[in-house]
Order: structure tokens, then C-alpha cells, then sequence
């Protein structure tokens, strides 16, 4: 087979969400370096993942310009909600306990169809002058690590179309040998250059998920409830991020447009059968559930699909030698909260920051640094998103559990991790090396709030009480966020503490309330003790 | 080790580990309210000012502490008090 050079500055290595994504980012960021794509596929095709959430979503309309094509191509997402069952799986739907939005929440966020957003995404780019080369294996990849003084820093790999391409252009088989100055690996799970590098980090949070696309689902906001409808004030269940919350494991309803919705469990390996990657044995696996049954009744499947383990890590996400890791090449969390396209949206920025500031010509020193703090705030980040996931599954049945889980997760995020990002926090190095300073208290803490939420658990089913609330119930979640108004607004960090402190304070008080009733006095703690000590 | 030195320390480590702008670092000023530091921060400080005295400070006398020149205060009377904890005061000697 022939060969030919192709030379580029920026090789990307997958067109998949995080690739297009970042070669988009870098025609609008800096015109003047050209960018190649490369992916296996011929044509995009259906893939899980499709709710984002604040962060990604204003990575996708501040940075990335996609506002209005967001709002005309794909869904707005009304947040997320969660539906509790009995035991015996057979509650109605509007039987169940709910937690969930009675309004839009503050920042958009949206529902994409996956396929068409990366199809939509390759044209655009490819209008805006990026190299698409579509249909071909990577491989044979060759990193530069020679470090200064050596000349032009060159990294290789080898592209082969995967099959013949049709007949009529010229050249079309050959195979390249590609050149560039910066290389990503934005290939999904595949993970070419994180393989080949030794990177990937096995994950023991055991959980594994099949999904599917359906036609046909029945519409939530079609049910002819008139109380049921008003509890949530109107708003549109059917726009969010639907869960069906089990002991070991959730279902998941998602509108994708166009007629379409995903739908898909996310399951411990203990509840996870064989059975259930197979169309038939999914879908008699979600039949099991009376209410996801009756949302089902007419649908009819359209693929189904399935991975066995979820999460893993990677050891380094970017070097000073010019490779970076985006996307689930790097690492994958687990998708209750949709965190997937909110850790692209940091990579992305990190990996445009670091090409940037080499094109400006920065030291070499001042680049090492640069990168590698992005690159252990990545690895801190993944570790306190882990930390969200841990002993989740167990406890996550209970509607009483999961409204103080939740409360907690969604004011930290808007809190903190949210704040931080729409504010550009995430690009200072000094606020980045401030919370890496302080990151073993705050992991602790983490920790110690996982062990809350699991003790009460625990506690609840001991006490045979773990579904006492799962019937009838109905709470937005955020009625304890009395900074409502302040979300995303400019802070100080002394308020930030502040929030913190009397969030944590609070959902302490309700877990001690939960277990031993409204006696038992819980005096305040400061923000350092909640990293020292277990909090029930 | 004289009272300006123990400032000028505690001004590199508020500079050094906190990040803090030098120009809003002076005796008067609050930790907390000023300079935004939290519970956690102290903890690290008085990792610091171990690292720099050999002196462990009481965590109930350190919840007193409002200002810069609190601290100050406190290593000075800490110091005053005589030969350093434990044995692993590398840098106590310094200045004596």
C-alpha cells in the first residue's frame, strides 16, 4: 500500500464528541495552526451520553458558539429527576416519590442525540477548514519526547483506511504517515495513545450499563393526572433526565428528539447479567418494572448496547511533551450525574490553554508547570468525582437517602465545581494551585460524607425503613439552597467557605434527624473538622 | 528568634503557601475576613509555623486568632516559653 506524508500541527486522534469538540475549539481559538481529525468510522453512529449538564453546557455555548444551534438541532434539559418503587417494583408511576425540578433550572443545560451532533459537528468543521479523514485505523504512534534542543518536535503515527474507500478519488487508499507537533487522543475507550503509553488505571467501582434507543415512549407530560401535574407546577418531566432509583442500580429515561428516547440501566456487577446486552433480555429486564414497563408499553426498540465496566482512570492526562488526553480515552467516571462532556469541557480548555501559550512562545519552564498542574487538577478532579460515586448504589433505592445525597451533590457542584468553571477559576494557576493545596481535606471530606449516606443506608434497612418514603413523596431538592440567587454570580472564597460550611452543617443535622429523630442535638462543626472525623 | 522575623515568616508563608498579595498582607489585617483564609487554611499555617518554630499550637488558643499580628503574638509567647516539643524543631535555633 503507498504511502504519504501529511504534515499538521494539531493531530487529533478520534471524531467523536471530544475530538470535533476540541477541533472546533482550536479553529475559533487559533486560526492559524491547522488541525486533522481522524476516526475509524465512516459515519457517526449511536452512542450513550447524551445529557449535559452545566458546566459542559456552558463550555458548548460560551466557548464553542453552539447556542442557537443547541436549542434548534437537540432538546433543553429540565434537570434531572429521580423516581422512587417498593420492593416489589409494581409502584404507578404517579405513585412514586419524586426529586425532581418544578422549574428549568438556572443555567440551560441540554438532551443531545449523540449521532447527529457529531455528524452536525464533522461538517462544521470541515467547513471551517479542519482535515476530516474518516474511515481509518490509527496506529504505530511514535511520541517525540526529546525534549529541548532537539528541533522541531515531531510526533508520528500511521492512518490506513480500514476498507476501500469507493472507486473515483485519487489517492483515497493510501496509507498516511502522519506528523504533528501536538497529538491528542480523543478516541473514546478505544484509547489508542493512553494504551500504547500505559496510561489507563483499572477502577474498582464495579458497575456496568446497557442501553438503547426506543421509538415510541410514552410521553410523562401526556398523563392525565391533574395533581400529579400541578405538584411539579406544570414543568415538563419529560425534558429531564429521568431515573428510576433501585438498590444496586437505576434506569434511565432520556428524550433524544426526533421521536426517539434513550433508555438504559446502569447496574453493580451483582445485578448485571449477560442477558441483558441481548435486546430480548433488556427489554425484559426493564419490563420487571411496572412503571418503566408502562412508559414502554407501545415502544419498540431500536439498537441496544452495553459495556461491561464502566469506570477507570488514567495515570497522566497531559504532558509537557505535547500529548493530551480528552475525553473517555483519558477516564470515565459513571453517568448518574452526566459528568462525561463536563470533564471534556475542562480538557478541552486546558489542552487549547497549553497549544496557546506554546504558539505565544512561553518558556519551556513556564509550560511544564502550566501543564502539569492542569494535569494533576484532572487527576484530583476525577478522584472527587469517583468519591461522588462511592457507596452510591447500595443507598440509592431510598428516597429518604438519595434527597440528602442529592442536596448535597447538586450544592457543591453549583457551589464550587460550577462556579469555578464559568468563572474561569479553572484557568488560574494560582486558584488551581490552591485547591490542589487543599485537596486531601477536601477528598476526606468526601469521604466521610460517602460514609454518611451509606451508613444511613444501612441503617434505614436495618430498620426495615429504607422504602418507608418511596410513596407520595415530592421535593425539588434545593429547598435548602437559600443562596439561590447568588448561584453563579461573582463570590468571594470567604462566601464560598461559607455556603460550604453550612451545607455540610445541614445535611449532617437532617442525616442525625433521619436515623434518631428531631432530640438528638448536633452542634455545628467548621469546615476542617468535617475531613477529621466520621459525621454520624 | 525576634519578633520582626517571626512577622517577615509569616508574611513568606502567607505569600508562599496562601498565594496572597504582599500588599494586603500587614499586622491589622483579619485572616478571615480580609484575607479570606478558612479552618483549613489554618491548619496548613500551623503545619508552617511547626515546620518553623518546632511548636505545636494548641488548637483552642489558635481558635482566638482573628489577625496577622494574633499569630505573631502567639509564636512569640509560644517561643517565649522555652525549649521546642518533641525534638524535631529542625529550624528553632536559628535566630538564637
Amino acid at each position: 500500500m503507498p504511502v504519504r506524508d501529511l504534515n499538521v500541527d494539531v493531530a487529533i486522534i478520534g471524531g467523536g464528541l471530544a475530538g470535533s469538540l476540541l477541533a472546533r475549539h482550536l479553529r475559533r481559538a487559533l486560526p492559524d495552526l491547522s488541525v486533522a481529525v481522524f476516526d475509524r468510522s465512516r459515519e457517526s453512529s449511536f452512542k450513550v451520553g447524551e445529557s449535559t449538564v452545566e458546566i459542559a453546557s456552558h463550555y458548548l455555548s460560551r466557548r464553542l458558539g453552539l447556542s442557537t444551534y443547541l436549542y434548534d438541532q437537540h432538546l433543553p434539559k429540565n434537570g434531572l429527576r429521580f423516581f422512587f418503587d417498593t420492593p416489589g417494583r409494581d409502584a404507578e408511576l404517579t405513585a412514586m416519590s419524586e426529586l425532581g425540578s418544578y422549574s428549568f433550572p438556572p443555567l440551560p443545560a441540554f438532551q443531545v442525540d449523540r449521532a447527529r451532533l457529531e455528524a452536525d459537528l464533522w461538517a462544521m468543521n470541515e467547513e471551517d477548514g479542519v482535515d476530516l479523514r474518516l474511515g481509518v485505523r490509527v496506529d504505530d504512534v511514535q511520541i517525540d519526547d526529546r525534549g529541548a534542543g532537539k528541533g522541531p518536535r515531531r510526533h508520528r503515527f500511521r492512518a490506513t483506511p480500514v476498507r476501500p474507500a469507493d472507486a473515483g478519488e485519487e489517492g483515497a487508499d493510501d496509507a498516511l504517515e502522519v506528523r504533528c507537533r501536538w497529538l491528542i487522543d480523543a478516541s473514546g475507550r478505544a484509547s489508542v495513545l493512553a494504551r500504547h503509553l500505559g496510561l489507563r488505571q483499572p477502577s474498582d467501582h464495579g458497575v456496568a450499563a446497557a442501553w438503547g434507543r426506543f421509538c415510541g415512549v410514552a410521553d410523562m407530560d401526556d398523563v392525565a393526572d391533574p395533581a400529579w401535574n400541578a405538584r411539579v407546577r406544570f414543568t415538563h418531566r419529560t425534558l429531564s433526565t429521568n431515573h428510576f432509583c433501585y438498590p444496586g442500580y437505576w434506569i434511565w429515561f432520556i428524550p433524544i428528539g426526533r421521536g426517539l428516547t434513550s433508555v438504559g440501566v446502569v447496574a453493580e456487577h451483582t445485578h448485571f447479567t449477560d442477558a441483558m446486552r441481548k435486546p430480548e433480555g433488556f427489554q425484559a429486564f426493564l419490563r420487571r418494572h411496572r412503571a418503566v414497563a408502562s412508559l414502554l408499553k407501545d415502544a419498540g426498540l431500536v439498537d441496544v448496547m452495553a459495556y461491561g465496566q464502566l469506570a477507570y482512570g488514567t495515570k497522566r492526562y497531559f504532558s509537557p511533551d505535547g500529548w493530551y488526553l480528552t475525553g473517555e480515552s483519558a477516564a470515565f467516571s459513571d453517568p448518574f450525574y452526566s459528568p462525561g462532556s463536563d470533564f471534556i469541557a475542562l480538557e478541552n480548555d486546558y489542552i487549547v490553554d497549553c497549544i496557546r501559550r506554546e504558539v505565544a512562545g512561553d518558556s519551556r519552564e513556564a509550560l511544564a508547570e502550566r501543564v502539569t498542574t492542569f494535569d494533576q487538577y484532572m487527576r484530583y478532579r476525577f478522584k472527587s468525582t469517583m468519591l461522588i460515586y462511592k457507596h452510591l448504589y447500595p443507598v440509592l433505592g431510598s428516597y429518604e437517602v438519595l434527597c440528602l445525597k442529592w442536596a448535597f451533590d447538586i450544592a457543591s457542584y453549583y457551589n464550587m465545581w460550577g462556579h469555578y468553571y464559568v468563572t474561569d477559576q479553572h484557568l488560574d494557576l494560582r486558584q488551581l494551585r490552591t485547591e490542589l493545596r487543599r485537596q486531601v481535606p477536601i477528598l476526606e471530606g468526601q469521604e466521610q460524607f460517602a460514609a454518611l449516606f451509606h451508613k444511613l443506608g444501612v441503617e434505614l434497612s436495618r430498620q426495615g425503613n429504607y422504602y418507608r418514603s418511596n410513596l407520595g413523596e415530592f421535593t425539588y431538592g434545593i429547598e435548602h439552597i437559600d443562596w439561590l440567587d447568588e448561584i453563579f454570580a461573582p463570590r468571594s472564597k470567604r462566601r464560598i467557605m461559607e455556603v460550604n460550611v453550612s451545607l455540610f452543617n445541614l445535611i449532617r443535622e437532617r442525616s442525625h434527624r433521619v436515623l434518631y429523630g428531631a432530640d438528638v442535638a448536633v452542634p455545628p462543626l467548621d469546615l476542617a473538622a468535617f475531613s477529621d472525623m466520621a459525621l454520624i | 528568634m525576634t519578633r520582626d522575623e517571626i512577622y517577615n515568616h509569616l508574611v513568606e508563608i502567607l505569600i508562599g503557601t496562601f498565594e496572597l498579595d504582599a500588599g494586603d498582607i500587614g499586622p491589622d489585617a483579619n485572616l478571615f475576613e480580609e484575607l479570606d483564609l478558612d479552618s483549613i487554611d489554618m491548619v496548613d499555617m500551623f503545619v508552617e509555623i511547626h515546620a518553623l518554630t518546632g511548636k505545636r499550637i494548641d488548637a483552642e488558643i489558635a481558635k482566638s486568632i482573628r489577625t496577622v499580628g494574633d499569630v505573631v503574638d502567639l509564636v512569640e509567647r509560644e517561643l517565649a516559653k522555652g525549649d521546642a516539643d518533641g525534638g524535631d524543631a529542625e529550624e528553632s535555633g536559628e535566630a538564637s
